[in-house]
């Protein structure tokens, strides 16, 4: 469900699913808290190929970026869907959105 | 010769187990079904975004843990944009509910952050006309969502 990658100092969790929903939250923070482990600076997260979130699952992304720690949770590639959500709830203003993974890598002052 | 008719089209009906992942299911065939209709893809997500958190309310709280539990989807399309009926056997609906809500506050740190209560406040961002009743034991909800 979600692979983790280290680029340089940046920890890359790359969601699988297309869904991150009520039915999958509980698995997806546990997944999330594993890949997780360890880590200590910026964590970008990869939702280019997730076509859905409902309110449950943007629990997940905020208990998510509660667990990222101090580094935070930066998100990439989220689709129309993902950003509108975001928008509606004012999360956009808590987490940093990049267009993609590499948007987010040459970013070097975000978070 | 293609003027739009001014009676409702029938896009999609189903009856779904009241469960979450039913739902996801559901959801992804409605999606599916709703693409290629000439619906905006606008309206299409703002039905899925909908319908999802009446149906997990629905599970969580009307059946809360019930067995047996369905719901029932009937999706319109208009000349203004989409009309949706979902019905289900579980507990009334608080009337609360049905008054709008506001984004829970975010907070001052992370750790404030909220991790729910964001579900209401989609719906009613989202749809508009909402009616609800309750007859016979069973919940109707009823709403429009514009294709502007």
């Amino acid at each position: 469900m979600i692979e983790s990658v280290r680029r340089g100092e940046v920890l890359v969790l790359t969601v699988n699913g297309r869904r991150v929903d009520a039915a999958g939250s509980v698995a997806f923070k546990e997944a999330v808290r594993d890949a997780l482990a360890g880590a200590d600076g910026r964590v970008v997260m990869d939702l280019s190929a997730v076509e859905f979130i409902d309110s449950s699952g943007l629990g997940a992304l905020v208990a998510s970026a509660k667990a990222a720690g101090e580094g935070g949770l930066e998100l990439a590639g989220a689709g129309p869907l993902v950003r509108k959500v975001l928008a509606l709830t004012h999360m956009d203003r808590v987490f940093p959105l990049h267009d993609d993974v590499e948007a987010a890598l040459s970013a070097r002052d975000a978070a | 010769m293609n003027a739009p008719s001014p009676i409702p089209q029938p896009v999609r009906r189903a009856r779904v187990r009241a469960a979450l992942d039913a739902i996801a299911g559901e959801l992804t065939a409605l999606g599916e079904a709703v693409t290629g209709q000439s619906i905006p893809g606008a309206t299409r997500d703002d039905l899925l975004m909908v319908l999802a958190e009446v149906m997990n309310n629905i599970v969580l709280h009307a059946y809360a843990g019930a067995e047996g539990g369905w719901i029932e989807i009937d999706v319109h399309r208009t000349r203004d944009g989409l009309t949706v009926e979902t019905r289900d056997a579980g507990r009334p609906l608080p009337p609360a509910l049905l008054e709008g809500g506001e984004a829970p506050p975010l907070g001052e740190t992370m750790d404030d952050l909220p991790e729910g209560g964001f579900g209401w406040f989609i719906i009613h961002n989202l749809a508009q006309d909402m009616m609800y009743a309750r007859e016979a034991g069973e919940n109707r909800l009823t709403f429009s969502l514009p294709t502007a």
